[in-house]
């Protein structure tokens, strides 16, 4: 079943007279549940795919339309809403709030919504991330490797419907980049959530049921497997 | 290839990142801008009154009348003195103090004479002079181009007839450096001529006007010059006249009382500019730690990363000169457009030395710390901020909280120094305007009072003879104020009369004792001062506590001693009316004081019993005014008495003397003697004519003390200084006493008549006065003056604490507007996770409106501080006004900066999130 679709996704970045197509013509859709892998090599618009479909860019042309609506028909504070509950989007730069403390900045899409928090779930989740003993510390006294699995762990608090995830184990080593990944799909399994995940690692590519490889913007392959 | 200097590395930042430098430019050129202003007005406060005085009295610090016993080399050689000019004096009007004479060129600098009219003279027979001078001469209607013929005596000359033609009309002077110990031909030359105009016979006299060497004064000449100058006079700018007495440390301290308002006012708003200038330092910093990361990784020393972005701020100090300057100097002219009488407008190219200097100081200050804080950055820290994690230690772990409101608050505990030094700000600006507002309305309601608009004076005056009351026959009397009262456009009619009355009593309380001390100068000489309650006596009191033994000493020795031959006086007069009148009690003279009084203006003054309007009227009661008079010894050797002091202000140890009143309480009673009399012209023992008093009637009346008074009180304008007996007309017309012509007599017009329609009022008013001597002045044409210029000033006080909040606001804004702009990743990722605009608000909300009341607080508090009693360095305390308004400022200043961000935030929010996650 279909949760999120894109329709002849197009972005320019414009400089001057010249213009850059990162994202061009792209139309995809994305089954729920399912790991979706997009690769390609650097400049080929796969951050940009992925801040267009989780609506935290708009697009020069085209739709993303999730669970049937057009996600850039929503006012900012409809998305706002929607960011909080039902998405959730790990960056490769972390981006966490630095006077927030690690398990505050964990809550924080919790906190935003005005819910009370899965105490069980969380105690888990940050178990499963292996930060259960770094919560109280703010992201300036983390490693790079913690304050990616902070972040991992921000994305899923909410349980949201689709984690999307840029790089997520861009900054670390193989083996805890492993680990992470299979956590977040150990995650997504259980609670059935849709992972869009780009990376250029073909290693991380291939545990996915899908993998898009873009070419100049374009879409040049899709393994094409809707689960 | 070209060397790659600080400078253009610098130069190339600014280029770049012009946006971004916008805050850091205005702050730099706001810190010009009030370096010059500041600068401009405490020197045209201080300078301008300098120049206004030297119009009367020259440039000149000390003046030699006809020092002839001493030479110029001698005057140059002893060290005390810069240039010596000469003042010829070669004549004297006959019969008259008035003298013609010329200068050198070093006195004509010196004396600074300007011309109203015409010109100098250039050859014998030509004559410039000061108007008073041909006034006195009986020559008002001269004019320039006139011949006047004057007859002339040369020093130890002959007179002779000369005639001259008048070429130019002086500015007055001669009057200003007048001194009491001149003689005939030794004034200042009110009369000049050319240096051709000779006399065969005679000789001249040269006074000397000097200037003294560096950090010379009057008494330093005065007490440690080697010559033996016969006559030194000092030349105050600071008083526009002779001194005989100055210091370098009172000049000093006038200067910056002139200049105070001025200091304080700059002081204050640089200050709060250099905290702008720091945080726009900082956050400009902030945005570059990368950069300041990466210099350091390639090898930067922590000199070059300081001087690198050093440069950026002295060269946008450059750029933002010239405009800073001009926008000054455009300030300063308003300024002194606006109040004239307060700071003239003199710029000056020296004054660019403290301009620049000021500035400099403000940037180099300001932009220090931030400076430092960012060169110590370790090349690679630059996520791990040491400082934030040694903080961050004592922080607690939320579990449910609401994220605007702890990222503020946490924002708050892991910077204070943001919060405080924007506190800060908004402090110094509520300071100033305390200070300023306090100043304002002290000038409002101190002066500001209800002056009368016509005033009618000359009436009532105590003999020599301490018993007895003038009556004059030609006196006006209360049915002519009553008729002056019904004239149409009259409001009302205020009148005081202060009659010379007696008390008498069996024994003299000793409040009434007279203590004569002695003051002395600083050129040693000493004189008596006599500190005491009863100022209707002559003299003092000391008389009345003579007893038999010494008054028989006294009179033993009247024809030598001036003051026992006083007491003998005063004793034998009083002994004289007792026998004549058959009192037994002692007759102490006393001031009565009879006008319309006002019980809610006078309540608070009450030390005693209460004031009843009724039994005043009916004559059975009086109020007294009972001061307590403290005296101390200065330094110098002068006594300063306050008689005014109300009684919860007076501590003993500041004073050396304090007599307090300790007789007159409410329910004493009072037994009046007035005794009116007539002068009369009678011959001495030696046959001169000697004014002679011959009592002519006698009321006795008494009544009960109602209510003591004492402190400032003031009545009908008037201040109350020593003992007096307080009565209203009502009741001194029950008590039968003699009224002379009111001392004093306001007239208050309704509305605001027209000029004719006040030319009709004054011809009535005049036609009821007319009948007596008293002079009837017109104050309207004053008044009018004093309001434009009150007004003007409000104007200049609304005005500049318009500014300062205005600085202030903008910097709040552009701080928090900085803020934002370096924290735009933090609200991209904010807006990422879910955020809404309200939410991304509430992050910026709490610091602000923390900053508004952390700086109410110290100002709150110094404003109560100040306003109690003793330590009061304002004037006035206001604070059922001050404190609201203060309150009100600091709100307006966190709404404002509250709007601000929101329409700053509203502006990032418009922006995609990846855009603001990208903004670094």
């Amino acid at each position: 079943m279909e949760i999120i679709r894109c329709e002849n996704l197009s972005k320019i970045y414009r400089s001057g007279s010249a213009a850059v197509h990162a994202v061009d013509g792209v139309s995809l859709s994305f089954g729920q549940g399912s790991f979706t892998a997009v690769t390609g090599k650097s400049g080929s618009g796969k951050s940009t795919l992925l801040h267009l479909l989780s609506g935290l860019d708009r697009p020069t042309e085209g739709q993303v339309i999730y669970q049937e609506n057009d996600l850039f028909r929503y006012n900012e504070n409809q998305l706002s809403v929607l960011r909080r509950r039902r998405f959730g989007f790990v960056f490769q730069a972390y981006n966490l709030v630095r006077e927030l403390t690690a398990q505050e900045n964990i809550l924080l899409p919790v906190m935003l919504d005005h819910r009370k928090p899965d105490e069980e779930y969380l105690k888990r989740l940050t178990d499963m991330l292996g930060i259960d003993d770094r919560l109280t510390h703010l992201p300036g006294a983390l490693s790079g490797g913690q304050q990616q699995r902070v972040c991992i762990a921000r994305a899923l608090a909410n349980k949201p419907a689709i984690l999307f995830a840029d790089e997520p184990t861009g900054n670390l080593d193989g083996r805890t980049g492993r680990e992470v990944l299979t956590l977040m799909r150990t995650v997504s399994n259980e609670l059935g959530i849709t992972m869009i995940l780009v990376t250029h690692d073909t290693g991380v590519a291939e545990q996915a049921d899908r993998i898009i490889r873009l070419e100049d913007g374009r879409v040049a392959e899709d393994s094409g497997v809707m689960a | 290839m070209k060397r790659l200097t600080m400078n253009h590395v610098a130069r190339a930042n600014i280029r770049v990142n012009r946006k971004a430098y916008i805050s850091l430019f205005l702050g730099i050129l706001l810190a010009v801008y009030l370096a010059t202003a500041t600068s401009l007005c405490a020197w045209g406060a201080v300078r301008g009154h300098e120049e206004e005085m030297a119009e009367r009295v020259g440039w000149g610090d000390m003046f030699l009348l006809d020092g002839e016993r001493v030479t110029d080399e001698q005057l140059r050689s002893c060290g005390f003195f810069r240039e010596i000019g000469h003042v010829t004096v070669n004549a004297t009007v006959e019969d008259s103090n008035i003298c013609a004479g010329y200068y050198d060129e070093t006195a004509d600098r010196l004396m600074n004479r300007t011309l109203k009219d015409g010109r100098l003279p250039e050859k014998a027979g030509e004559m410039a002079a000061e108007k008073s001078a041909l006034i006195r001469l009986g020559l008002e209607t001269s004019g320039v181009g006139d011949r006047l013929t004057l007859t002339m005596k040369p020093v130890h000359g002959v007179s002779e007839v000369r005639t001259f033609t008048l070429v130019g009309i002086l500015n007055e002077q001669t009057d200003y450096l007048d001194t009491y110990y001149e003689e005939e031909g030794m004034r200042f030359p009110a009369l000049l001529v050319s240096p051709e105009e000779k006399y065969d016979v005679g000789s001249a006299m040269v006074h000397r006007v000097l200037t003294y060497a560096p950090t010379i004064t009057y008494n330093q000449v005065t007490r440690n010059c080697p010559l033996e100058l016969i006559s030194p006079y000092g030349i105050s700018r600071e008083d526009g006249g002779v001194t005989f007495y100055d210091s370098g440390w009172d000049r000093a301290k006038r200067i910056w009382e002139r200049a105070i308002v001025w200091i304080v006012l700059g002081a204050a708003t640089l200050l709060s500019v250099c905290v702008g200038i720091t945080s726009a330092m900082e956050s400009l910093l902030s945005r570059k730690t990368e950069d300041i990361g990466m210099l350091r990784a390639i090898g930067a020393t922590r000199r070059q990363i300081r001087r690198i972005y050093g440069a950026e701020a002295w060269l946008l100090t450059l750029t933002a000169l010239p405009a800073g300057l001009i926008l000054g100097v455009l300030t300063a002219w308003i300024v002194s457009r606006i109040a004239p009488d307060s700071v003239a407008f003199l710029p000056n190219a020296w004054l660019l030395i403290p301009i620049l200097g000021l500035s400099a100081l403000c940037v180099f200050v300001a932009s220090r710390m931030p400076l430092v804080h960012a060169s110590r950055q370790m090349p690679m820290g630059v996520l791990r901020d040491t400082k934030l994690m040694r903080r961050a230690g004592k922080l607690r772990n939320h579990r449910i909280f609401r994220p605007d409101s702890l990222i503020a608050g946490r924002r708050i505990r892991l910077h204070p120094l943001r919060l405080l030094g924007a506190a800060g700000m908004i402090t110094l600006t509520l300071l100033s305007a305390l200070m300023l507002g306090e100043l304002a309305m002290g000038l409002n309601t101190e002066k500001g009072g209800n002056t009368p608009d016509y005033q009618i004076q000359g009436g009532a005056y105590a003999s020599d003879d301490s018993f007895v009351q003038i009556i004059e026959e030609d006196a006006m009397s209360r049915s002519d104020l009553e008729r002056i009262a019904a004239v149409p456009g009259v409001e009302r009619v205020g009148s005081v009369t202060e009659i010379q009355a007696n008390l008498l009593m069996d024994t003299i309380p000793e409040y009434f004792r007279t203590r004569n001390e002695y003051s002395t100068y600083d050129d040693g000489s000493t004189s008596e001062i006599v500190i005491g309650t009863l100022e209707g006596a002559w003299g003092g009191s000391e008389w009345l506590f003579l007893d038999d033994e010494e008054i028989a000493d006294a009179r033993a020795c009247r024809d030598e001693d001036y003051t026992a031959y006083y007491n003998m006086k005063c004793i034998d007069r009083m002994n004289g009316i007792r026998s004549e009148l058959g009192i037994t009690e002692s007759i102490v003279p006393v001031k009565v004081l009879v006008a319309d009084l006002d019980p809610e203006t006078l309540k608070e003054f009450v030390t005693d019993g209460r004031i009843n309007m009724e039994q005043l009227d009916r004559g059975e009661q009086a109020l007294v005014f009972a001061p307590t008079i403290c005296a101390r010894k200065e330094s110098s050797g002068g006594y300063v008495i306050d008689k005014w002091l109300p009684a919860g202000e007076i501590r003993d140890e500041e004073w050396d003397i304090i007599i307090r009143n300790d007789a007159f309480t409410a329910g004493t009673p009072l037994k009046l003697l007035e005794l009116a009399g007539k002068m009369e012209i009678a011959e001495d023992e030696s046959g001169f004519p000697e004014y002679r008093v011959n009592t002519t009637d006698h009321v006795r009346a008494e009544v009960t003390v109602g209510a003591v008074l004492s402190g400032p009180v003031r009545i009908s304008e008037y201040y109350q200084s020593g003992f007096t007996v307080i009565l209203s007309p009502k009741g001194a017309e029950a008590l039968g006493l003699k009224l002379p012509s009111p001392t004093y007599t306001g007239i208050w017009l309704e509305g605001n008549p027209s000029p004719e329609a006040e030319k009709e009022i004054e011809s009535e008013i005049s036609q009821i006065t007319m009948g007596s001597w008293m002079n009837l002045e017109n104050r309207r044409e004053l008044n009018r003056e004093y309001r434009l210029k009150k007004t003007r000033q409000m104007l200049l006080f609304a005005g500049l604490i318009l500014l300062f909040f205005a600085v202030s606001l903008f910097m709040q804004v552009s701080g928090a507007a900085r803020q934002i702009r370096s924290e735009t990743r933090m609200i991209g990722t904010l807006r990422a996770v879910g955020a809404d605009l309200k939410t991304l608000v509430g992050c910026y909300r709490l610091p602000v409106w923390g900053s508004a009341v952390v700086a109410l607080i110290p100002c709150a508090v110094f404003y109560i501080i100040t306003g109690i009693p003793g330590l009061r360095l304002f004037s006035k305390n206001h604070p059922a006004v001050m404190l609201p308004v203060l309150a009100a400022m600091a709100a307006c200043v966190a709404l404002a900066s509250v709007a601000g961000i929101r329409k700053r935030l509203a502006g990032v929010t418009r922006r995609s999130i990846v855009e603001n996650i990208r903004e670094l």
